[in-house]
C-alpha cells in the first residue's frame, strides 16, 4: 500500500491500464500535493485521457492504485472531492434546452443526494459560483446562445458548485479565443492561489500549459517527466516523446 | 356545449386522456434531448406483442403490453450499451420484428382482428372503467419516477461522463428512463393507439423547444401543449366523428408549426 500523507491530493502508484490487449498506460507513479496546479501533457494517444479517467474513477486501473485524498478512486468519497470540466466542444451538446443557471445548479446533484429536490442552499451556491466566474448576467440564457469562452465558464462554475477540493479540466483551451483563454488563465490562477484549489489541467498544447502551471506531468505510455514548470525543457520533452528527428516549428496563436 | 360529459365513455376518455397528456411529453422530453425519439415508436410496436398475448391469454392487454414493453426496454438498453449493434439498428430490429410477431399472433386468432384495430389506432369507445384506473395508477408511478429523479435524469441527459464522474449510476438511470417510456406507452396505447404514441411523446416537446427556454419551462410548455391537443382532439373527434388519436396528433402538429413560426419571427 502506498503511504499517503495528509497533504497528498493524488497518489498514483505503479498505475497501468490496458484495453483488452492494448497497453495504454504503464507503471505511472507520481504524487500531487494539495494546492498544486498541474498540467498533464503528452502526445495524442499517449494516455492523457486515460489517466484523467482513472483519476475521475470512470475506469479502474489494470495495475496499481489511484488514490484521491487517501481514498481509492471511484468511491463515493472521491466523487465528492472532484469537480470535472469536460472537453466542452466535443462532449457537450449545446442544443440541449437548458439555461446557464440550470446547468450550474446540476453541479449540486451529488451533494443533494438521491430523491431530494434542490433547496435554497443549492441555489445560493450556484449563484455564488456564477458570480465567481463572472457569468451571473448570463444566468437565464439558454446554452446555445453562448460563446466558447462563456460555455467553458458555465462548466467551471458547474464543477465548483459541488464544492470540490480538486478541479480537473480536460483541454480547456480548445475552442476558445485568445481573450477567453487569458480570462481562463486568470480565473484558474485565482482559484489556485486565493481559494487554495488543487487544479489539474490536461492539454496537448504544451506552450499554453507551461506559463500557467506549477508542475508539469508528461505521459506518453508511461511517465516521461514530472517536474516544476520552470525546469521543464521542451526540446528534451519533444525528443523523449517524439524521437530524434523532431524539429520545433514555431507557431503563433492569433 | 358540455353534453359530451353525459356520455360515460367520454368521461373515461377525458380522465385517461389527461393522464396521458401529462406523462407523455414529460418522459418524451428526456428521450428527445438524448436523440432517442425513435425509442418511443419502437416500444409502442413491441407493446403490440403484449396486446396480442393479453387477448389470447384473456388478461387486460394494458398489463401484458406493459410486461412485454419492460422486458424489451431492458433488452434494447443492454444491446445498445454493449455496442455490439448500432443503437439505431437495435431500434429498427425491435420495431419491425415485434410488429411481425404481433401480426402472426393475431393472424392465428382471426377473432381478434377488430380488437387489433382499436389498439393500433386507439379507440375511446372501448375504454373500460378498469382501464381508466390502471392508466391513472401507472401514470402516477411515472410521474413520481420523473419528479423524484428529476435532477439525476437531467444530468445524465446533459452529459453521461459528467454524471458518471459525479458517481451517478448511469446504466441504471438509463434503464430507469427507458422503463418509464415503456410505462407511458402502456398508458397511452388505449386512447392514442400504438402507431401514434411516439408522436405524442415527441411533437409537443419539439414544439416547446422552439421557445428556447429553460429545461423546466420547456417541460411545462410541452405538457400544456399536450393537454390542449388532447382535450381539443377528444372533443373535435367526438363532434365530427373523427379518429381520436389522429385528431390529437394533428392538433399537436399544428402547435409545432405555430411555435416554429413564432420562433422564426422572433429572430
Amino acid at each position: 500500500m502506498p503511504i499517503t500523507h495528509g497533504n497528498t491530493c493524488i497518489s498514483l502508484h505503479n498505475v497501468g491500464f490496458a484495453y483488452t490487449n492494448a497497453l495504454v498506460l504503464d507503471s505511472v507513479t507520481a504524487e500531487i500535493p494539495v494546492g498544486d496546479f498541474v498540467g498533464i501533457i503528452g502526445p495524442n494517444g499517449g494516455g492523457k485521457t486515460t489517466l484523467l479517467k482513472l483519476i475521475l474513477g470512470l475506469i479502474e486501473p489494470t495495475n496499481g492504485q489511484v488514490e484521491i485524498f487517501g481514498h481509492s478512486a471511484a468511491t463515493a468519497k472521491t466523487h465528492f472531492e472532484i469537480g470535472y470540466v469536460p472537453q466542452h466542444i466535443a462532449q457537450v451538446d449545446f442544443s440541449f434546452p437548458a439555461t446557464v443557471y440550470e446547468v450550474v445548479l446540476s453541479g449540486r446533484t451529488r451533494r443533494r443526494g438521491l430523491f431530494h429536490l434542490f433547496n435554497s442552499d443549492d441555489q445560493k451556491q450556484a449563484e455564488e459560483m456564477m458570480d465567481l466566474v463572472g457569468i451571473s448576467e448570463l444566468a437565464n440564457r439558454p446554452l446555445d446562445q453562448l460563446s466558447g469562452g462563456q460555455r467553458q465558464r458555465v462548466f467551471i462554475a458547474r464543477a465548483l458548485a459541488g464544492e470540490p477540493k480538486l478541479l480537473i479540466l480536460d483541454e480547456p483551451s480548445v475552442g476558445v479565443d485568445s481573450a477567453a483563454e487569458d480570462q481562463l488563465d486568470r480565473l484558474l490562477r485565482k482559484l489556485n492561489q486565493e481559494n487554495k484549489m488543487t487544479i489539474i489541467m490536461v492539454s496537448h498544447d504544451v506552450d499554453a500549459v507551461i506559463g500557467q502551471v506549477r508542475h508539469v506531468l508528461c505521459v506518453s505510455k508511461t511517465l516521461v517527466c514530472h517536474v516544476p514548470a520552470p525546469n521543464f525543457e521542451k526540446e528534451k520533452y519533444l525528443h523523449d516523446v517524439y524521437g530524434h528527428d523532431t524539429k520545433v516549428v514555431e507557431h503563433y496563436h492569433i | 356545449m358540455l353534453e359530451f360529459l353525459a356520455y360515460d365513455f367520454m368521461q373515461r376518455a377525458l380522465g385517461a386522456g389527461l393522464v396521458i397528456a401529462v406523462i407523455a411529453p414529460m418522459i418524451g422530453l428526456f428521450l428527445v434531448v438524448r436523440r432517442y425519439s425513435y425509442l418511443a415508436d419502437t416500444l409502442a410496436h413491441v407493446s403490440l406483442v403484449g396486446v396480442a398475448l393479453g387477448l389470447i391469454a384473456r388478461i387486460n392487454p394494458i398489463i401484458s403490453a406493459l410486461g412485454v414493453a419492460i422486458v424489451a426496454a431492458w433488452g434494447i438498453e443492454r444491446l445498445r450499451s454493449s455496442r455490439r449493434l448500432f443503437g439505431e439498428s437495435v431500434l429498427a430490429i425491435f420495431l419491425s420484428g415485434s410488429l411481425a410477431i404481433a401480426l402472426l399472433l393475431m393472424g392465428a386468432n382471426q377473432r381478434f382482428n377488430q380488437n387489433l384495430f382499436s389498439y393500433l389506432f386507439g379507440s375511446i369507445t372501448t375504454v373500460t372503467q378498469w382501464d381508466v384506473w390502471l392508466i391513472v395508477g401507472l401514470g402516477i408511478v411515472a410521474l413520481i419516477g420523473v419528479l423524484f429523479l428529476y435532477k439525476e435524469l437531467f444530468l445524465v441527459s446533459l452529459n453521461e461522463d459528467l454524471a458518471a464522474a459525479e458517481g451517478l449510476r448511469v446504466p441504471a438511470l438509463n434503464l430507469f428512463m427507458i422503463m418509464l417510456a415503456a410505462v407511458t406507452i402502456a398508458v397511452a396505447m388505449r386512447i392514442v393507439g400504438v402507431l401514434l404514441i411516439g408522436a405524442l411523446m415527441v411533437i409537443p416537446v419539439t414544439a416547446a423547444m422552439q421557445f428556447k427556454s429553460s429545461f423546466k419551462v420547456t417541460l411545462v410548455i410541452s405538457v400544456l401543449f399536450s393537454i390542449i391537443a388532447m382535450v381539443a382532439g377528444l372533443l373535435i373527434s367526438f363532434y365530427l366523428d373523427l379518429p381520436t388519436g389522429a385528431t390529437v396528433v394533428v392538433l399537436a402538429l399544428l402547435e409545432l408549426i405555430l411555435s416554429g413560426l413564432i420562433n422564426q419571427t422572433k429572430k
